[in-house]
């Protein structure tokens, strides 16, 4: 067990629960990818649970002592922009304007 | 405390069996997609959790990373070019309503099959924990014949040394799944004119700013491999992100190689690797031996020659992904039209 | 417990306030560039105060500075997402008549 590992015991009980708080919230915010309503909605969601993933694996790098888990947050840290990044501009980005419009992209 | 670890990991774990579920059975494929990424990302945390950071490294990269990637862009090109075939329905994201590929099977025969192996799966599983050695089975064996292996970190010595064949074939795997891309979408996309970004100076420069400091944390992940956890496919995967950052921003990324280069590249680090194993057998080692006293270099050229080679590999997924999208939406604008 | 660990606990409640409020914005707000606006607070503020709190625990000057660039890579993530799918939502949808006009 991680936590037996550290040796201040009141600051493990303070990590562990705002661990515990932070995947609460992750958990809370799924609702907004089902909800969407737009894939950029969902989307945030994906960048949100991202941030709070790296918030958990620092604090459980120090509540676990367990330096590696930095470099795991340092990595998702790194990565998070790609995912949105090929959204926004993965088919050629600069004429999608032009071909949604022509289409009647916004029929509201 | 622990009660407060139980309760963290009641949740993680019902997260990530809710996260499983509705990536398998949203009706939306985006909202899948959505769903899988973070599912990565809880799977890395339950890693982490049980205090597995190798493991939990490589899920952060290629599970909420390079994956998530891929199956975005396929996606964006699918969408729209089914958006621009039928009529639009005002959904500003074009996300496909209902597709075919998202519906659950609803036959009784699937249902009776998963059970099936639902339980036949439960059944080795328990088998296989009873039949568990005590004492962490071969870990005692691979901690008694470190001073042989060249490095310092356990997982490193089993992976690169010990059972050094195993990661071999992972390797070869890629390269399989590799040719299998080749065979299902064609052997196109990897040369290309730079695509300057139009009115998109934040992208551009997001980019020139990142792709250095990938590459950095690529060859710190490389060499970390040899004390702590990190090492040749985390390492390569976050080069090829690089790669595909420089992609998706409009930029070359080796787009000026001819397809020879890139097959070099792509069967490169498989090649060194057998190269290594079958010069050991005239010396009268085993295949994969190493020389003891030499054992730590070799291990660094054989994980940077497949780091390359990873990296290679993952950024060829993207890009012959990407231009068979490309050309999927292309021909529907075209009938469209 | 020392001073620097109550420093740590401030901090961490303190940004623990700015996730809440993330995802709270996320969940409630009515469209998607207030709840663009409330996603970087957990980006900038959430995770920043989070190492700011960690900060007075690491053991080394490296460890420090490792959890420096990761809120730097955060906040440079955080902000340059936030513009794209600003930008992407703008100029793919009429719904920019809803927040567009600041």
């Amino acid at each position: 067990m991680p936590e037996e590992e550290c040796n201040d015991f009141p600051m493990g009980i303070f990590y562990i629960v705002l661990t515990l708080f932070l995947l609460a919230n992750m958990a809370a915010a799924m609702a907004r990818v089902f909800r969407g309503p737009t894939t950029a909605d969902r989307l945030m969601t994906a960048q949100l649970f991202g941030t709070t993933g790296v918030g958990i694996l620092v604090l459980l790098a120090e509540a676990a002592s367990m330096p590696a888990l930095r470099d795991v947050a340092l990595v998702f840290a790194l990565l998070a922009v790609l995912v949105v990044l090929a959204f926004t501009r993965g088919r050629t980005a600069d004429e999608a304007p032009a071909a949604d419009n022509g289409n009647g992209g916004d029929a509201s | 405390m622990t009660t407060v670890g139980i309760l963290f990991d009641l949740l993680l774990a019902t997260f990530i069996v809710l996260l499983a579920w509705r990536a398998l059975a949203a009706a939306m494929l985006y909202q899948a997609a959505i769903f899988f990424i973070a599912f990565g990302l809880a799977m890395a945390l339950a890693w982490a959790r049980m205090g597995a950071p190798d493991v939990a490294l490589a899920e952060a990269a290629i599970g909420a990373g390079l994956l998530g990637v891929l199956l975005i862009d396929s996606l964006a090109a699918f969408s729209r070019g089914r958006q621009s075939r039928e009529a639009p329905k005002g959904n500003m994201t074009g996300a496909p309503t209902a597709d075919p590929g998202g519906r659950r099977p609803k036959s009784r025969a699937a249902l009776a099959t998963a059970v099936a192996a639902g339980v036949a799966f439960t059944v080795v599983w328990i088998a296989a924990v009873a039949r568990m050695p005590d004492g962490g089975g071969l870990t005692a064996a691979a901690d008694a014949s470190m001073a042989d292996s060249g490095v310092e970190h356990p997982v490193t010595a089993v992976l690169l040394n010990f059972r050094g064949y195993d990661t071999w074939l992972e390797v070869g795997v890629l390269l399989l799944a590799m040719l299998g891309i080749f065979c299902a979408v064609g052997r196109t996309g990897f040369e290309r004119e730079r695509r300057p970004a139009v009115n998109d100076l934040l992208i551009d420069w997001l980019t020139r700013a990142l792709v250095p400091l990938m590459v950095l944390v690529s060859g710190y992940i490389l060499w970390l491999g040899k004390s702590d956890p990190g090492g040749a496919f985390q390492s390569g995967v976050i080069l090829g992100a690089a790669g595909i950052l420089l992609r998706i921003a409009g930029f070359r990324a080796f787009g000026h190689l001819p397809v020879w280069a890139w097959k070099t590249g792509l069967v490169f680090g498989f090649a060194l690797f057998l190269a290594v194993g079958v010069a050991a057998l005239p010396a009268g080692r085993a295949f994969l031996e190493y020389p003891a006293e030499s054992a730590g270099a070799w291990i660094l050229v054989v994980e940077t020659a497949c780091a390359l080679s990873i990296a290679f590999t993952l950024l060829a997924f993207f890009v012959c992904l990407n231009a068979a999208g490309e050309r999927e939406a292309e021909a529907q604008h075209r009938n469209a039209d | 417990m020392s001073a620097a660990d109550w420093a740590t606990v401030a901090f961490g409640v303190a940004g623990a306030f700015f996730f809440l409020g993330g995802t709270l914005g996320l969940l409630r707000f009515p469209d998607l560039f207030c709840r663009l606006h409330a996603l970087t607070k957990a980006d900038n503020l959430g995770l920043g105060c989070l190492i700011a709190g960690l900060l007075f625990q690491a053991d080394s000057l490296a460890a420090g500075l490792k959890l420096l660039l990761i809120w730097a890579l955060a906040l440079l993530a955080g902000s340059s997402t936030c513009y794209a799918i600003g930008r992407h939502a703008l100029t793919r949808s009429g719904s920019a008549r809803k927040g567009g006009g600041r």
